[in-house]
């Protein structure tokens, strides 16, 4: 049993490959700091993640997947499986695929996008919100051999999907009003992330989005809790 | 780690995911009970000041048509670049799909590539003038939803001049907010 699910994983890896060079050639290489603002000295790596991490509150989970379960869906980088933790309570994980961060460069892009999207995901402003998927938390793919740890995001489980195979399938007969509440689901989210929030010395955060007043209270309603 | 706005550069509907509103909300009914989320930041970008220059990644096809090879932005042009993938994912929900294959939407929208700036900028069509087609010859909608729709597609498809508040484009979308 353990014999099948790992043979299976390495299809999976080896899989996937073909998919990171065709994304790195569709996507320019880009800092997600401001290039004069970019700090010289901070490496892309795992320490740089888990400083960041760990500064945002991130939960590192204890938590593993099912090796078994076919991946649900995988970008250029990275793939996402469901797993069951128990019966009730599913997460979906996007992981890193060994094969593509074998060598220095590999590693350094996939973990500038890693950082880059935790540093997104842990922002306080952002992590209330319906509009946004939520991180769960993050967990660690250890592979002892390669002598690597890469994180594994953790987020909640969409029932159904994204919406390209929604709409082929239970979204088929949305009516138009109901289409138009779920493009302003997506607007609102972006909206969010476009506002702007001032930075302080204290730990409170203003944000100046003339007319997002939900935006504000976002902000303030997370301070207020304990 | 502190900043102060993002962009999400990466605005398609595969970044999308639907999620079943829980049974207690069925308050109001006329929802269909699904939340759309958004996700996918790893190619985020963030600005610490609003005058900042960053880099867009690009995503064929949904990216703005401003984009080039080593094409910088600031903020503002960062929402503007939102705002044009959010026009197509909203033209591609609102009157594509599941009637017709995505494959079908990508051809009727696709543009000749690799135009230069002054090329492309000269063409006489863009893809706000397909959606006002497309929006006229829609049937089973409100000729006052269909002005609003006709507005909002102006102002996210448009070459130039594109509106990069997602608060005003919101309000156009939908008349309540």
């Amino acid at each position: 049993m353990a014999e099948t699910s790992q043979s299976e994983e390495a299809n999976a890896l080896r899989v996937v490959l073909p998919a990171y060079t065709n994304r790195t050639s569709t996507h320019t290489t880009h800092s997600p700091f401001p290039e004069k603002l970019a700090p010289a000295s901070l490496p892309w790596n795992l320490l740089t993640f888990l400083s960041i991490a760990q500064s945002l509150k991130i939960d590192f989970l204890p938590i593993t997947w099912a090796p078994a379960l076919m991946p649900v869906d995988h970008g250029g980088t990275s793939e996402i499986r469901q797993s069951l933790v128990n019966v009730e309570t599913a997460f979906v994980y996007k992981r890193l695929i060994l094969g593509n961060v074998m060598n220095k460069d590999e590693e350094e892009r996939a973990f500038q996008a890693l950082i880059a999207e935790v540093t997104i995901l842990g922002q306080e402003r952002l992590r209330t919100n319906k509009n946004l998927v939520q991180l769960e938390g993050v967990c660690w793919d250890v592979y002892r051999l390669e002598d690597k740890v890469l994180p594994v995001f953790v987020f909640e489980k969409a029932e159904m999907g994204n919406l390209v195979s929604f709409m082929k399938a239970e979204g088929k007969h949305l009516g138009f009003g109901e289409r138009v509440e779920l493009c302003v689901d997506v607007g609102t989210g972006i909206r969010l992330m476009h506002s702007y929030c001032e930075p302080s010395q204290s730990r409170e955060n203003f944000c100046l989005d003339s007319d997002a007043s939900d935006i504000a209270s976002d902000c303030t309603r997370r301070h207020q809790a304990p | 780690m502190i900043l102060q706005a993002i962009a999400h550069g990466d605005i398609k509907p595969h970044n999308v995911l639907i999620f079943k509103d829980g049974e207690a909300t069925a308050d109001g009914g006329s929802r269909g009970g699904y939340t759309a989320k958004v996700t996918d930041f790893g190619y985020s970008v963030m600005f610490r000041h609003p005058d900042s220059l960053i880099r867009m990644p690009k995503t064929p096809f949904w990216v703005a048509p401003e984009w080039r090879r080593r094409y910088s932005t600031d903020f503002a042009g960062a929402k503007k670049m939102d705002a044009y993938s959010f026009g197509l994912l909203c033209l591609w929900l609102l009157l594509y799909a599941g009637k017709c294959d995505i494959d079908k939407f990508y051809e009727e929208l696709s543009v000749e590539e690799e135009l230069s700036v002054e090329e492309e900028l000269s063409l006489e069509e863009d893809k706000s003038t397909i959606a006002r087609r497309k929006v006229d010859e829609a049937i089973g909608i409100e000729e006052e939803v269909k002005e609003r729709l006709r507005l909002f597609f102006e102002n996210t498809l448009v070459k130039k001049d594109r509106e990069g508040d997602f608060g005003v484009l919101l309000r156009i979308l939908a008349q309540h907010r």
